[in-house]
C-alpha cells in the first residue's frame, strides 16, 4: 500500500528529531503506536473511497508537524531515562561511597597524626567530605523530583518544573561525583606513595575494578539523556 | 476548538473517552471527535504525550494487542482513573454552575425564576 511510504518517512523523520538511539525500546514502542494510528486513519479514508497516498498525506496533516509532535514527546520520553540516571547515580553514590569508606576504614589506620598529615591529604579530606556529601544529596534530590512527576498530572507546569530541576540535580550530582572520584584517586595516590603498607591492596584493587565497571553503565545513561536535548528541556516550561 | 482552548481539560477528556471501555489511540481520537460533533480540532500527535502522562500517573493502563497485521496499544481506565474522572466531573460541574450563574443572561422580570 503506497499510503505506508509517507507514514514511514514521517516516522523516520520523527525518530531523528527525537535523537533516540535506534534500539531505545520506549521510542520504538511509541513510534509503533503512532504508526498504527496513522495507518488506521489511512485505512478509514481508503474505505471511504480516497486514494491511499492522499489519504496518508491527510492523516499526517491531522497528526501534526514533525517538530511539534517531537517537541511534545521529548519531555515524556526523556523521563524514564532521567529516572534511570538518577537511580544509577543514587545507587552508585550509596554503594560506591559505602564500599570505599569501608575499604579505607577496614585497613590499618592512616599512618600520620594531625600534625604530620601531608597537606594534599588535608585538602583531599576537606574536598572529599564536601563533594561526597553533596553528590549524595543532589542524587537524592534528583531521584525524588523525577519520582514525583506522576503525581503532578493535573499540573503540567509543576511537572515540567520537577523534571527540569531533577535534570539539573542529576548533572550537579554527576559533576560532584567526578570531583569526589578525582579526590579519592588523589588521596589513594598520595597514601600509596607515602605509606603503601597502610592500604589493603586486594580490597583497593577490587573496589577500583568494580567502580570502573560501573562507568560504562553510567556513561550510557548520561549519553541517552544528553542526546535528548536536555538544554531545550531546561529552557522550556512545559516539555 | 483548538488545542489551546482545551488546555487543562485534555486529560479529563481522554479519561472520559476511555470510560466506555478499552480503546487504542485512534479510537480515542475518533470518540472525542464523535462526542464533540467534530468541533475538537486537536493534532492527533499531541494525544500520545497525554496518554503517556496518564499512564505514568496510574490513571490508565496500556497493553499491547495485535491489530490488523501490526502491534496495537490499547488503554483502559484503572480504578484510580475512574475516581479521577469522577472528581474532574465534579470540578467541571461546579465550574460551569458558578461561571454560568454570572454569564447567563438573567431571566426577565416576571418570568418563572425571575424576580417579580
Amino acid at each position: 500500500m503506497t499510503g505506508e511510504e509517507p507514514v514511514d518517512d514521517y516516522l523516520t523523520n520523527l525518530r531523528a528529531q527525537l535523537h533516540a538511539r535506534p534500539v531505545d525500546p520506549a521510542t520504538g514502542d511509541l513510534l509503533d503506536e503512532m504508526r498504527d494510528h496513522l495507518l488506521c486513519s489511512v485505512e478509514q479514508q481508503v474505505a471511504g473511497g480516497v486514494a491511499a497516498r492522499p489519504a496518508a498525506l491527510r492523516a499526517l496533516a491531522e497528526f501534526g508537524r514533525v517538530d511539534t509532535v517531537a517537541g511534545a514527546l521529548r519531555g515524556e520520553l526523556v523521563r524514564p531515562h532521567l529516572r534511570r540516571l538518577s537511580t544509577t547515580l543514587l545507587l552508585l553514590g550509596v554503594v560506591g561511597g559505602a564500599s570505599w569508606v569501608g575499604v579505607l576504614l577496614a585497613g590499618p589506620a592512616e599512618p600520620w597524626t594531625e600534625r604530620t598529615e601531608p597537606r594534599p591529604i588535608v585538602l583531599f579530606d576537606a574536598v572529599g567530605e564536601f563533594a561526597g556529601t553533596a553528590t549524595l544529596l543532589t542524587a537524592v534530590l534528583g531521584a525524588l523530583l523525577i519520582g514525583c512527576t506522576g503525581r503532578f498530572w493535573r499540573h503540567p507546569r509543576l511537572r515540567a518544573c520537577a523534571q527540569r530541576w531533577s535534570l539539573r540535580a542529576c548533572w550537579a550530582s554527576l559533576t560532584l561525583g567526578l570531583l569526589t572520584t578525582a579526590q579519592l584517586g588523589g588521596y589513594l595516590l598520595v597514601r600509596a606513595l607515602t605509606a603503601p603498607g597502610s592500604l589493603i591492596w586486594p580490597a583497593v584493587i577490587t573496589t577500583t575494578a568494580v567502580t570502573l565497571a560501573v562507568v560504562p553503565l553510567l556513561a550510557r545513561s548520561v549519553h541517552t539523556v544528553a542526546a535528548m536535548h536536555p538544554g531545550q528541556l531546561l529552557g522550556s516550561d512545559a516539555p | 476548538m483548538r488545542a489551546e482552548a482545551l488546555k487543562g481539560h485534555l486529560d479529563a477528556l481522554l479519561l472520559a473517552a476511555l470510560e466506555a471501555g478499552p480503546a487504542h489511540g485512534f479510537a480515542v481520537m475518533a470518540e472525542l471527535r464523535r462526542r464533540t460533533g467534530g468541533t475538537v480540532d486537536l493534532e492527533s500527535g499531541t494525544l500520545y504525550p497525554a496518554l503517556r502522562r496518564l499512564e505514568e500517573a496510574g490513571l490508565i493502563v496500556g497493553t499491547w494487542t495485535t491489530g490488523p497485521g501490526r502491534r496495537r496499544r490499547e488503554y483502559q481506565l484503572t480504578d484510580r482513573g475512574r475516581a479521577a474522572l469522577s472528581n474532574e466531573r465534579g470540578v467541571w460541574r461546579d465550574f460551569v454552575a458558578t461561571i454560568g450563574a454570572v454569564l447567563e443572561p438573567p431571566a426577565p422580570m416576571g418570568a418563572p425564576g425571575g424576580t417579580a
